[in-house]
């Protein structure tokens, strides 16, 4: 679902909908994204502008997500939200793992961040970011791609022995 | 939007209302363009400026476009290509409006566009 570019001067909520086909929103224009409780395939939202907020509340997501560069006037909230590395990665979005699994570097975030129970596997980027306010991640789980690399080893190590 | 999208005569007749004209395929070529903006072709027929009796009643006519192309109880299933014909329509028939009736379709649809529980996807039902 491409909306590249778009302008929307309204709100966009998929609440608890299955979204079978990654999210592009690069450099669109929005009030508040909201896909809380939905399943995605895949979000890109690199230098989306919104002025409102985000919510991604127990969602989950199969790919990496990207907020890199992002413009976000109220919060961003991804309280339960979970990231796993499940799905491919969209052709046209290349995986970081200097960016890891959440990537809200150079992003400004006007209001709070939360991230409360958030498991998030393959890392969390948050280079230059900028918010006015706090980042919340009471009890969240995030891994790095070298702890997922890890765990994956220990496993088959286990398996091994 | 700097020059509008080019609209289809027999699409206009058929919705009866001269600001929701849009054919899919000049919307989606002008969605696709984004905000590199869409020139109007030559030959693409103008429709008259909105009178100002037709104010009030524009700003209802962006979400008669979502209503009626989006609807989860009759498309449970949704395709991405049509909610996203259906959002760029949406924004487009805003974007159309002249400045009054554009700030009053803004503020009409502040609260955006809710879709519950749809399953979005390619793939064809069972």
């Amino acid at each position: 679902m491409t909306l590249s570019n778009a302008r929307l001067p309204f709100s966009l909520r998929l609440i608890g909908c299955v979204i079978d086909a990654p999210l592009s929103l690069n450099n669109c224009e929005l009030v508040t994204l909201d896909v809380s409780g939905s399943v995605l395939a895949g979000l890109d939202a690199t230098f989306l502008k919104a002025s409102g907020s985000v919510r991604l509340r127990r969602s989950v997501v199969m790919t990496p997500v990207d907020f890199g560069g992002a413009r976000i006037h109220g919060f961003f909230d991804g309280s339960d939200l979970v990231i796993k590395p499940f799905g491919a990665t969209p052709a046209n979005q290349g995986f970081d793992g200097d960016r890891g699994m959440l990537n809200l570097s150079q992003a400004t975030i006007d209001n709070d961040i939360r991230l409360e129970r958030a498991t998030i596997w393959g890392g969390l980027a948050m280079r230059g970011l900028k918010t006015q306010r706090s980042v919340f991640l009471d009890e969240a789980v995030l891994l790095s791609p070298v702890a997922v690399l890890e765990r994956l080893a220990s496993k088959a190590f286990r398996r091994a022995i | 939007m700097q020059q509008g999208c080019c609209f289809d005569g027999a699409a206009f007749e058929k919705r009866q209302h001269p600001l929701v004209p849009f054919s899919p395929p000049a919307l989606q070529a002008g969605f696709e363009l984004g905000q590199a903006g869409v020139e109007a072709a030559p030959d693409c027929p103008r429709t008259a400026p909105p009178t100002i009796r037709q104010f009030e009643s524009l700003a209802d006519d962006a979400w008669k476009f979502v209503d009626k192309n989006l609807s989860p109880v009759d498309m449970p299933v949704l395709s991405p290509a049509d909610l996203t014909e259906a959002l760029a329509g949406a924004a487009l028939a805003i974007e159309q409006l002249p400045p009054p009736a554009r700030a009053a379709a803004r503020l009409r649809m502040r609260g955006g566009l809710q879709i519950t529980g749809v399953y979005i996807t390619d793939r064809p039902e069972d």
